[in-house]
C-alpha cells in the first residue's frame, strides 16, 4: 500500500505498545517512587537544615567562647598585674608548698608544683590568698635563684565555662610581665618586672 | 504521572533510537525511575523534559558501550532552503519502511519520528533536539537524499 513517509512512519511505530505486563511495571514505578518522593518532601531539606543548624551551633559557641576566653584571660591578667604591683606581704612564710597549700585551706583545689617552674631554680618564700576574678587564688611569692628577683605565682581554678587552650601566653601590664598558661586544670600565671 | 498512552509514546521513541523493544522498554524504565525521583515542579512541558532525558541517558549508554560514533553528528550549519515539506514529497510502500528505518543512524530516526509522529515543526524539532534550525536543516536535506537514494538503489536493484 503506497502512503507518504511520514503516514508510513507514524503507521509503524504506533504498532509498538508496551505489553499490559509492561505497562504495569511502569505505572507501579510512578506510583511507588512518586510516594517516595512526596515522603522526602514532607520534610523539605531536613537534612541541610539539621546540618546547617549544627554548623551554625558550633560556629556560634566556638564564636563566644573565644570572645569570653579572651575577655576573661584579659581581666586576670590585669588584675594579676595590679596585684604584683601592690607587693602585699605573705600570710605565711614557708619554703614548702606542702606547708603553705595547708594553709591556704579555703581553696578549692590542691597547689600544684608547675613544670614551668622548677624547684632548683626558683625559692618558695610564702604565699597568701588572693581574690581573683570573684574566686579565691593562691598567691605565692618567689624568688628567682638566677636574678634574685620577687616574683609572685598565682594559682586559680579554670572556671568550667571556660575552655581553655594549654598554649603559653606572655603578656605585659602596667609595667608587669605576665605569663599565664594553663596546667592541671588550673590556671597558673607569673608575674614579675618586665 | 504518565498516561498510558503517553507511556507508549515515550516507549516508541524510545525504539526509535534503540532500534530495538527489549533494550527500549529498559531505557524507558530506567529514565522513569529517575524521573520521578526529580523535583519537576519547575518544569514547563514535562513530556519534551523527560524525551530529552530519554535522549541523554540513550547516549550516555552508548558512550559506556563505546557506540558513541554512532549518535554522533557534526554540528555545520548549512541553511539549506529545504524543511520538512521536501520529505512529504516521498511517496513509499509499506513494506519500505522498516527496511528504510534500519538504514538510517539514530538520530536521523529520532528527527523523522518528531516531525512524523510526533508532529513537531522544524523549530520545534531544533529547539527540542538542541540543535540550530540551519544545522537541523541540512540534516533533514541528507535525509532526504539519503532516503531517495535507498529507494532508488532498491528500486534498480528490484528488490521492491
Amino acid at each position: 500500500m503506497t502512503k507518504t513517509l511520514k503516514e508510513n512512519i507514524k503507521d509503524y511505530y504506533g504498532g509498538y505498545n508496551l505489553s499490559t505486563r509492561q505497562l504495569r511495571q511502569m505505572q507501579n514505578i510512578q506510583t511507588r517512587l512518586r510516594a517516595s518522593y512526596y515522603r522526602r518532601l514532607k520534610y523539605p531539606g531536613a537534612w541541610a537544615t539539621v546540618a546547617s543548624v549544627a554548623v551554625l551551633l558550633v560556629f556560634s559557641f566556638v564564636f563566644f567562647n573565644t570572645t569570653s576566653r579572651r575577655a576573661y584571660f584579659t581581666e586576670l591578667i590585669t588584675e594579676i598585674a595590679n596585684n604584683h604591683n601592690k607587693n602585699l606581704d605573705v600570710e605565711i612564710k614557708s619554703n614548702s608548698l606542702e606547708d603553705v597549700g595547708r594553709y591556704l585551706s579555703r581553696l578549692n583545689f590542691p597547689l600544684i608544683d608547675s613544670a614551668r617552674i622548677p624547684r632548683d631554680a626558683w625559692e618558695l618564700i610564702g604565699g597568701r590568698y588572693c581574690f581573683l576574678k570573684g574566686q579565691f587564688a593562691a598567691q605565692l611569692k618567689l624568688q628567682n635563684k638566677m636574678n634574685r628577683k620577687i616574683y609572685t605565682l598565682y594559682q586559680l581554678e579554670k572556671p568550667t565555662d571556660i575552655t581553655a587552650v594549654s598554649g603559653f601566653s606572655e603578656n605585659y601590664v602596667n609595667g608587669v610581665k605576665v605569663n599565664l598558661w594553663i596546667e592541671r586544670g588550673l590556671v597558673i600565671a607569673l608575674a614579675g618586672e618586665s | 504521572m504518565f498516561s498510558k498512552e503517553e507511556l507508549n509514546k515515550f516507549y516508541r521513541y524510545c525504539i526509535v533510537l534503540t532500534g530495538e523493544e527489549n533494550s527500549a522498554s529498559d531505557l524507558l524504565q530506567c529514565c522513569l525511575e529517575k524521573y520521578v525521583r526529580q523535583d519537576t515542579a519547575g518544569v514547563c512541558n514535562l513530556k519534551a523534559y523527560f524525551r530529552r532525558m530519554i535522549r541523554n541517558q540513550f547516549v550516555d549508554d552508548q558512550r559506556k558501550d563505546g557506540n558513541q560514533h554512532q549518535y554522533e553528528f557534526d554540528e555545520e550549519c548549512i541553511a539549506l532552503q529545504i524543511d520538512t515539506k521536501s520529505l512529504d514529497d516521498i511517496i513509499i510502500e509499506r513494506e519500505q519502511v522498516e527496511l528504510i528505518l534500519t538504514m538510517l543512524t539514530p538520530h536521523e530516526r529520532e528527527i523523522l519520528f518528531l516531525w512524523a509522529v510526533e508532529g513537531l515543526t522544524v523549530q520545534d524539532i531544533s529547539h527540542d533536539l538542541g540543535i540550530p534550525k540551519g544545522t537541523l536543516l541540512s540534516r533533514l536535506h541528507r535525509l532526504k537524499l539519503k532516503v531517495k537514494n535507498k529507494l532508488g538503489a532498491k528500486r534498480e536493484m528490484g528488490a521492491i
